[in-house]
């Protein structure tokens, strides 16, 4: 059933005037024969959802790759030099989850070696408007987090730092 | 310096410092002329925090080495804007603000990008790097919602001079900016799982600045009665994971009352001179898949990551009755490259681009970039 507001747009066929503002739903576009975007445009989208579909939903969670913390991360952070404690690491993960995703998808902790984060943490802490104390505690526990997975995946914690 | 150092370090100051750089060099395989090597964006970023609740942040860039009368190369201000925290998930800002639509413009530095070049969708059809004035507020939920809002300047149509890049070519970065007519956007994206990245966003408003440009110089065309209405929405998903980077994206435009600009403007414009035209809709989308390769060498991770993309555009999707779409402005490119990283900050690229609607384009590119 056609909107009964539908009414010629830029070809004629996908605005809808509702009361002077001009709506447009793009869920619409896509079931629609008459959609404005291209076929290509239409299958290049079905063929994305059906890719994520297969390749990302199954398997995946924020606790398997984004682990909460142990005594163990403490004690492998503690073997690099990085005395830490587990209440800080906790309040890493849950600022970095909720502070860094707020601009960016989430990295991997084990996708950086352990002394590469606190640069990368560094260059992105002022536009997250991280305070000192934030910074430092999400940096523990990338660190820590890095090294920790590293150990358990059979190499070492990936670290040249002195201890 | 020891890791407790180090982090200890990185997190005492108030004052950060940050930038990038990015240099390419483009052979065309037909037209060896056209042939450019490019300081293309060399970036100074700063942030200061004030106290728990404040902090500024601004970006000024250079293009093309070179900025002077004589010279196309630009000095810009990106970024420029004050930050208040609300809460723990939520900040407000105002100022300079860069518009979050598509995966590219938050997020342009040379080593978080495959190709030499950025691709083509998001620098035609969304003005990569786009940004305005205005008020925003954005936050995050520990479930992985990210959501965006805000009120800014717009665009001005009057001042349209590039038909390629219809929002690009009228655009105002803030610079003596027309603001009669403010735009709103909207952004929600989720990444409430590592590595993934899966959004929409929507940009409105009207682009004729109360005719402005006339009013200020009579010899400017007329726009009187125009409003222009632009509604510029897209879609995207970027998902990494196990060294796999699948990513794609689709984004449309449709202006309002372009047919009316474009009697105006084709009126305005000399004998013998091609009026610049505004379309009445215009689109572009990619796919993009890559695959990182990494090896521990030179104290870091090394990573090779070889790439392909496919990428569909048309600046003039839809013209106004009367008016023909140019297609030159349209094409379809497909691209092949790999990007070599000896550390996450550093990069080094090659890459070939096959336009498959106008072959005499093709060219090789290679390109290094760094941010820091």
């Amino acid at each position: 059933m056609p909107c009964p507001h539908w009414a010629s747009g830029v070809n004629g066929r996908f605005a809808c005037h509702l009361s002077g503002p001009v709506l447009y739903f793009p869920t619409k576009f896509m079931r629609s024969p008459t959609s404005p975007y291209p076929l290509s445009m239409r299958r290049a989208a079905a063929l994305g959802l059906a890719l994520a579909c297969v390749l990302i939903f199954p398997g995946c969670s924020m606790s398997k790759y984004i682990p909460a913390p142990t005594e163990r991360d403490v004690a492998v952070a503690g073997r690099l030099g990085l005395a830490t404690s587990l209440e800080t690491l906790a309040l890493g993960r849950k600022l970095y989850v909720r502070r860094c995703s707020s601009c960016h998808s989430l990295r991997k902790p084990t996708q950086l070696l352990p002394l590469e984060w606190p640069e990368m943490v560094k260059r992105m802490a002022t536009n997250a408007n991280l305070k000192p104390d934030q910074q430092l505690a999400i940096t523990h526990y990338l660190v820590a987090i890095s090294a920790s997975l590293r150990e358990n995946a059979g190499g070492d914690s990936g670290s040249d730092s002195p201890k | 310096m020891g890791m407790q150092n180090q982090t200890q370090k990185s997190a005492e100051s108030a004052t950060t410092l940050g930038g990038y750089g990015e240099i390419g060099y483009n052979a065309y395989l037909r037209q060896s002329d056209l042939n450019r090597a490019d300081a293309k964006r060399f970036s100074i970023s700063m942030g200061h925090r004030f106290n728990d609740q404040w902090s500024a942040y601004s970006e000024m860039e250079w293009e093309h080495a070179v900025a002077s009368a004589e010279d196309v190369g630009e000095t810009e201000i990106e970024q420029m804007y004050l930050n208040y925290q609300v809460s723990e998930n939520v900040n407000a800002r105002a100022g300079l603000i860069l518009i979050p639509s598509g995966l590219l413009n938050l997020t342009h530095e040379p080593p978080l990008f495959s190709g030499v070049e950025r691709n083509f969708v998001e620098t035609r059809i969304i003005p990569t790097t786009w940004r305005e004035g205005g008020l925003a507020a954005s936050g995050a939920t520990e479930s992985g919602w990210a959501w965006d809002i805000g009120l800014v300047t717009g665009f001005d149509l009057a001042k349209l001079d590039d038909a390629a890049s219809p929002l690009a070519g009228s655009h105002q970065e803030l610079s003596l900016a027309h603001a009669e007519d403010f735009s709103m956007y909207a952004a929600l994206n989720y990444r409430g799982l590592p590595g993934l990245t899966a959004g929409a966003s929507l940009f409105a408003g009207k682009t004729m600045q109360g005719n402005a440009d006339h009013n200020a110089d009579p010899a400017a065309p007329d726009f009187s009665g125009i409003d222009g209405a632009l509604r510029l929405s897209e879609a995207h998903a970027c998902w990494q994971s196990g060294g796999w980077t699948l990513q794609g994206l689709g984004a449309l435009g449709i202006l309002h009352e372009a047919g009316k600009m474009d009697v105006i403007r084709s009126a305005a414009t000399p004998a013998g001179e091609e009026a610049v035209l505004a379309p009445s809709a215009f689109y572009g989308w990619y796919l993009m898949a890559g695959r990182a390769f990494r090896f521990r060498a030179n104290q870091g991770n090394l990573s090779v990551t070889p790439f392909a993309r496919y990428e569909q555009f048309d600046a003039q999707l839809k013209m106004p009755d009367g008016f023909a779409a140019d297609p030159a402005l349209a094409d379809r490119v497909a691209t092949a490259g790999f990007s070599v990283a000896p550390h996450p900050q550093i990069v080094v690229k090659a890459d070939y681009q096959r336009f498959l609607d106008h072959p005499h384009a093709d060219r090789i590119d290679l390109g290094l970039g760094f941010m820091y």
